[in-house]
């Protein structure tokens, strides 16, 4: 049975002959067109002291009546045996016979990772393992391999019989053989499906060992204590990893185990049951009791009872009989005291095993914060006094209760991520709370949808409701909308499908909806670099508190970046020329992807292909960036699908010929004159500082303060995980990727934040690794209480940013009913006047209206109409040949043009009294929050 | 090294699976909800679900990857996208029939449920 290694201080292991890059690296097995087939024996060794045993080993797996392809001997950080085994186990099994393979474990020392070491190394469908200290009899392979006939068998384990150094203890009871490794009594006696199989005899699919990420490193021997339980923790993932997955155990299949004497005794035999307890706590732990304890309980009541009385009738002297049970009953105690030991402890941190009183206690924190955060959520929506609001935003009305919420959020969440071993099922909870607190809290305040463009997208998805199109003259935003209406067309698919007549039903869902979409996909990104949870959660966690930029309402936008992440994790997931890393062995560790099987990459290229077609007729700048990622994945050799870019590009611009050549014609000569003016694009998305209010300056200020916090952190995230920078090359890259596109478009003066945004999820990722680069690093309380105060600030930055326009994108239900009047009695062909286009428009014709802002007017027109609003004015309302003119003014048009500072403070409320008290308009429409004018002459109309 | 292997009860191997059966009947299901009172409760779930899931769970039955995380995503991902490239291509085939789409979708679903999924299954037995 391979054990523990003790490696030395600076222990190197001196390469003899060619090894693998890493330990799970197969690309080699790919090449050169050979195929997996066949079995492979893995063995593992780690001392020299066993090498008598280690030959017998090996040369009873060359004997098989069923030869194997390959037998892999791992050697496990020990450079004596390495050399010695590459010198004299060629020679034993016949020069030239080139299915020996001999390599260094190249992963944490530890039977976990040489195992993993082995599956990368194998180059069979089956792989077989078996000890260094045992011998298997010649239809060892023959009868694990029969089984597999069965395509749903995943693993297949045989009978381990033990062969006692210094013969069998008399005390000792066939019930616990499974204390030096072997079949006890108890298990079947003919092939039948068990829950796990036998560390020294057993066998897997390859695949399925891939599939679940190999052997878990958390667990097997660590120093001089015999753990264990790593085989039953992988068969537990196994079974659970797909239904209907099977695990056999044939007892013809016979491997004879060496137990040294040193093992035969009383002492081994009490701490090995010890161990075993504490491991079971650790399996239960990672897999949950059900399936952790599902065998333990029949063998406790069934075998365990059975054993005791059969110590006393198999005709034994009367002190063996006792002693045996007396040891039974012992190993019972030993093995359940270690249980509630193991259970009491809760490792989790390794490092920290013994936890103190205050370590628990913080524990406590980590678990309760989460209840106490929604509740204090919960009383803080009960009194928000929305009409109160400032130019700050919700920020300005939002109780402390609410800031209380959100402080309990990041201690709890700082606390759980930096435990190891914390389920992800918690951190995965901080992680929904936070996102239902941050996105779900203006809508039920509101009970209005926010936004006007949420607006102006209602009315789309409601006209192609109607009339199966947009309807209206191609010009200005509407022909983008009529060039990409991919998005408004599936949600009127949706819409008539629920039977609603308006997407004002779930509007306001928006932020909510995509942002929970967004975890999935981020999860699989970040989780592809690493497999550290602290790591991945965090980054999660800062991409929610960087995305301030509200680009998640219910739009083409937040529709088409859920699938631009999607196809990003696909691509790094199945086009990464390193392979796919395997998860729970470390950070380096890779395996070759499925990708070069041609029906796969065909299924991957379609798949893709989807997806993007769906992004190219629904939005006309996510197909860019994915353009900018495709490209710069290719040409950095980071992605093995040269075909990516031209698949993007090619549905991009098919698309835009095919649909969209209205729009490019009218809008080619704006794009083509911001080319080439990087500083025109960049200022232009920010608002004039020098004429905001106050409030509207701190929150620009935050702004930009929040987002080059995030990617200063993640330059130290970046420099802490230099070690790792080939291998997280592709999240640089792709961070970068947007950046080109500031300097080819404004887009309307948003580029710079549409670039922040599609940067977001790997600055993400490399702030989170200033915290923790790698698996090694540390998770001391100091970095609790970093993560908690950074995340507080973020938290109150993002509160800031993400709020702070409020004032503007609220809309009362004044000011709805003062739309909903407007659409209804504005008939199509009106002239609409207002300040700002900042409405709530539920209407139907939207479409069919001339709009004009004074306020967005050029300097000389906003001065002009200050001067003589009354005159200018009604200038514009009655000389116009439009059927009829409205003049609008409403609290957040008002809001928008003090807080941005388009007119002096004061400028609406003073044209609105001046025009009102002119007799030259009439009142049509009144109420607290809005005002609707028209011209009072009749003669207005032509 | 060990720990106690014991007999369990044998994993169901017949195929289709109730999952895939249900998936299969999913969108026909959602095409009978639509003849309920328009903005009902059960119509209004029945499409979401059918909508956000059901087509793309289907297809990725025939993905060539288990993890269960990257399936449940690409499930959403790839319904969603097809709700916007068929209720696209037909409008641009010039017709705006919500039911032909859904027929369109259910289709799709239907087969790609029904399909055995084939990969990695019928690798050789070890000789």
């Amino acid at each position: 049975m391979a054990g523990p290694t003790r490696p030395t201080a600076g222990e190197k292991v001196t390469s003899i002959a060619p090894a693998p890059p890493s330990p799970l690296d197969l690309s080699e097995s790919n090449q050169g067109g050979e195929q997996r087939l066949g079995l492979c024996v893995v063995i593992c060794a780690y001392t020299e002291a066993r090498w008598a045993l280690l030959v017998r080993a090996v040369q009873s797996a060359f004997a098989q009546t069923m030869a194997p392809s390959q037998v892999v001997v791992v050697i496990d950080h020990c450079p004596a045996l390495l050399r010695r085994a590459r010198q004299e186990l060629t020679g034993l099994i016949g020069p030239g016979d080139e299915r020996l393979t001999i390599i260094a474990n190249t992963g944490q020392s530890g039977l976990a990772d040489a195992r993993n070491t082995g599956i990368g190394a194998a180059r069979a469908e089956l792989v077989a393992f078996l000890d260094d200290d045992a011998e298997a009899d010649a239809d060892w392979l023959m009868q694990l391999g029969e089984a597999y006939r069965d395509p749903a068998v995943v693993a297949t384990g045989g009978r381990v019989v033990a062969d006692w150094e210094a013969g069998r203890p008399g005390w000792f009871p066939p019930e616990f053989d499974w204390v030096v490794g072997c079949t006890y009594r108890g298990l079947p006696e003919a092939l039948a499906p068990v829950r796990n199989v036998i560390g020294a005899n057993m066998s897997f699919r390859r695949d399925a060992l891939l599939d679940v990420g190999g052997f878990h490193t958390g667990l097997g021997r660590v120093g001089t204590r015999p753990l264990g339980c790593e085989e039953t923790e992988l068969c537990i993932r196994l079974a659970s990893h797909q239904q209907g997955q099977r695990i056999l155990y044939e007892p013809a299949a016979i491997v004879h185990h060496h137990v040294p004497a040193s093992r035969a005794t009383w002492a081994y035999f009490r701490s090995r049951c010890y161990a075993e307890g504490l491991s079971k706590a650790k399996v239960r732990s990672l897999a949950g009791a059900e399936s952790a304890l599902s065998s333990e309980r029949s063998y406790l009541l069934t075998t365990i009872p059975r054993g005791i009385g059969l110590a006393w009738q198999r005709g034994l002297p009367a002190r063996q009989s006792a002693a045996r049970a007396i040891a039974i009953v012992l190993g019972v105690v030993a093995t359940g005291l270690g249980y509630v030991v193991g259970r009491i402890r809760k490792p989790d941190d390794d490092t920290a095993p013994n936890e103190t009183a205050l370590s628990r206690a913080v524990g406590v924190v980590g678990v309760a914060a989460l209840p106490l955060a929604l509740v204090l959520w919960w009383l803080a929506l009960q009194h928000v006094p929305l009409s109160r609001m400032t130019d700050i935003g919700l920020v300005s009305v939002l109780p402390l209760t609410f800031w209380a919420a959100l402080g309990a959020l990041a201690v709890g969440f700082a606390i759980t991520v930096t435990r190891r071993r914390s389920s992800s099922a918690r951190l995965g909870a901080y992680i929904v709370a936070l996102i239902v607190v941050l996105h779900a809290t203006p809508e039920l305040l509101y009970g209005t949808l926010q936004y006007a463009w949420a607006w102006k997208h209602v009315s789309l998805i409601n006209d192609i409701f109607q009339h199966g199109r947009i309807t209206g003259h191609p010009t200005g935003q509407l022909a983008a909308y009529q060039a990409w209406p991919g998005f408004f067309t599936a949600n009127s698919l949706l819409l008539k499908l629920t039977g609603w007549t308006s997407a004002l039903s779930y509007a306001s869902w928006g932020p909510l909806f995509f942002n929970v979409l967004y975890l999935g996909p981020l999860i699989m990104i970040f989780r592809r670099f690493t497999a550290d949870g602290r790591l991945i959660w965090t980054a999660v966690w800062f991409f929610y508190l960087g995305n301030w930029v509200g680009q998640d309402y219910l739009s083409p936008q937040a529709f088409s970046y859920f699938l631009y992440l999607v196809v990003i994790a696909i691509c790094l997931r199945w086009y990464s020329p390193d392979g796919i890393p395997l998860r729970g062995s470390g950070t380096t560790t890779t395996v070759p992807t499925l990708q070069h099987e041609p029906r796969n990459r065909a299924a991957i290229l379609l798949c893709i292909a989807v997806l993007v077609a769906a992004i190219a007729c629904s939005h006309q700048l996510t197909p860019f960036m994915l353009i900018s990622a495709a490209v710069v994945l290719v040409v950095f050799r980071r992605s093995s699908e040269r075909l990516l870019p031209l698949v993007v590009a090619a549905l991009t611009v098919g698309w835009i010929v095919y649909s969209s050549r209205g729009f490019l014609d009218s809008n080619l000569h704006s794009i083509l004159a911001s080319i080439g003016h990087p500083g025109a694009n960049t200022n232009s998305s920010f608002i004039s500082l020098s004429d905001a209010s106050r409030g509207q300056v701190l929150v620009a200020k935050v702004d930009r303060v929040l987002s080059a916090s995030l990617w200063l952190l993640a330059a130290v995230g970046l420099w802490r995980r230099r070690r790792n920078t080939r291998a997280d090359l592709p999240l640089l890259l792709l961070a970068l990727s947007p950046i080109p596109l500031v300097l080819m478009s404004n887009y309307g003066g948003e580029m710079v934040f549409r670039v922040y945004l599609f940067s977001l999820p790997f600055v993400a990722f490399f702030a989170a690794a200033a915290f923790f680069p790698s698996a090694k690093a540390s998770s001391s309380w100091r970095w609790t209480a970093g993560l908690v105060a950074l995340s507080v600030v973020l938290l109150a930055a993002f509160s800031f940013s993400y709020y702070g326009d409020e004032q503007v994108n609220y809309f009362t239900p004044q000011e709805v009913q003062a739309g909903q009047w407007l659409t209804a009695h504005a008939p199509r062909g009106s002239f609409v006047v207002g300040p700002t286009g900042d409405l709530p428009w539920p209407y139907k014709n939207v479409q069919w209206y001339t709009e004009y802002w004074f306020a967005m007017d050029a300097k000389s027109s906003r001065q002009a109409l200050l001067a003589h609003p009354v005159r200018t004015l009604s200038n514009d309302l009655t000389d116009s040949s439009h059927k009829a003119s409205f003049l609008v003014f409403t609290r957040a048009q008002t809001a928008m043009v003090n807080s941005q500072g388009m007119m002096p403070a004061g400028s609406t409320a003073h044209i609105e009294q001046t025009v009102l008290g002119s007799g030259r308009f009439r009142v049509v429409f009144h109420n607290a929050d809005a005002t609707i004018l028209v011209p009072a002459r009749p003669g207005a109309r032509p | 090294v060990t720990s106690a292997p014991h007999a369990v009860p044998p994993a169901r191997l017949t195929r289709p699976t109730g999952g895939s059966i249900v998936l299969a009947l999913s969108g026909w299901v959602a095409l009978a909800l639509t003849f309920l009172p328009g903005g009902s409760v059960p119509r209004a779930a029945g499409a979401f679900a059918f909508l956000l899931f059901c087509p793309g769970a289907a297809l990725v039955r025939h993905w060539p990857d288990k993890d269960r995380l990257a399936r449940s995503v690409l499930a959403v991902a790839i319904s969603m996208a097809l709700a916007v490239l068929v209720s696209q291509g037909l409008t641009l085939a010039g017709t705006t029939s919500a039911r032909l789409a859904l027929v369109v979708l259910s289709i799709v679903t239907s087969i790609a449920a029904i399909l055995p999924t084939g990969l990695g299954r019928e690798r050789s037995t070890p000789s």
